[in-house]
């Protein structure tokens, strides 16, 4: 056997079709429009602590409910093509990619703060209006 | 300016910092005899809300509301509603009804949108943080300086369409 790692990598994970939805959680009901059919751009806000790798997101809509420990608002549907879409506009490198399904990351957002709070900010707004969708409300807030 | 709404603001607005609404009630003039005091404030709790007193509760009630990890924090709420307070003194009823989400982190956007257009004035949670505002319609911006004055022109270019470009 070839003791060398670089010899035997690990497979790339296969890239999701631009047609999949994924799912990611809305921790608060103020992260949906006042009447429930738009998401706000805080969605996809990337936090230096809470998300060093990327925003988080579930293959399926029952993930939220198995790993989270307290409430949630809802859950936001993302379609991955018009995520890949924003991020080819912008020319940035937006992608999502799933490391341990059915968990997965939105890869290439830059921080919420200087110097690339400009940045951050556009390309939130743009997944929220173009990507997102409210999949399920949650009222009142409940795992 | 209706006279509620002038004793909203002036006792909102002093120099040391925001008080509550409320207040203006328990400050007013104390030399008016007992009945029309009474009369006053039944007056004062069933006239209709101002359009500011409504804005304040909603904040209030989002404040209220939220738990621990997204409660907003002192400076935060104390930041919303001294921008509010005295951009409105300005604004008067052009002033655009918000809506306010919270940010996770302990601080609060304040967000309008109209005619296309997105203003988002994030208070930031900590003493020391730069509140800043994100403006955009086809072309967008952050700007860091924020004053009643930089919001006022902010909202001003919201509600009435001026034709320049966002910078």
């Amino acid at each position: 056997m070839n003791q060398n790692p670089l010899a035997d990598p690990p497979a790339l994970p296969e890239p999701l079709a631009c047609n999949t939805i994924v799912y990611r959680a809305a921790m608060d009901e103020s992260w949906f429009s006042e009447n429930k059919s738009e998401v706000d751009a805080i969605a996809f806000h990337r936090r230096e602590l809470r998300d060093p790798t990327g925003l988080t997101i579930g293959l399926n809509d029952r993930f939220y409910r198995d790993r989270l420990t307290r409430p949630i608002a809802g859950v936001i549907s993302i379609h991955v093509g018009h995520v890949r879409d924003v991020g080819d506009e912008l020319e940035v490198a937006l992608d999502v990619v799933i490391d341990r399904a059915p968990h997965g990351n939105i890869l290439g957002l830059p921080f919420a703060k200087s110097p690339t709070r400009k940045d951050a900010e556009r390309i939130a707004s743009l997944l929220a209006r173009r990507a997102a969708r409210p999949h399920e409300i949650f009222d009142p807030p409940r795992l | 300016m209706a006279t509620e709404e002038r004793l909203i603001l002036d006792s909102a607005i002093d120099t040391t910092g925001i008080i509550g609404i409320g207040q203006a009630l328990a400050n007013f003039p104390q030399t008016l005899p007992s009945s029309a005091r009474y009369f006053v404030r039944i007056f004062w709790q069933i006239r209709p809300r101002t359009l500011l007193e409504t804005i304040i509760d909603d904040l209030e009630r989002l404040e209220q509301r939220s738990n621990y990890l997204f409660k907003p924090s002192k400076r935060a709420m104390r930041s919303a509603k001294l921008y509010i307070f005295e951009t409105y003194a300005k604004m008067l009823g052009a002033f655009p009804r918000p809506f306010f989400v919270l940010d996770g982190e302990k601080g609060i956007i304040i967000k309008w949108v109209a005619n296309g257009r997105t203003v988002r004035l994030n208070c930031l949670p900590n003493e020391g943080d730069q509140d800043y505002i994100y403006f955009e319609n086809g072309e967008y911006d952050v700007e860091d300086d924020v004053t009643p004055d930089t919001l006022r022109v902010r909202l001003n270019w919201l509600t009435q369409h001026e034709p320049e470009p966002a910078r």
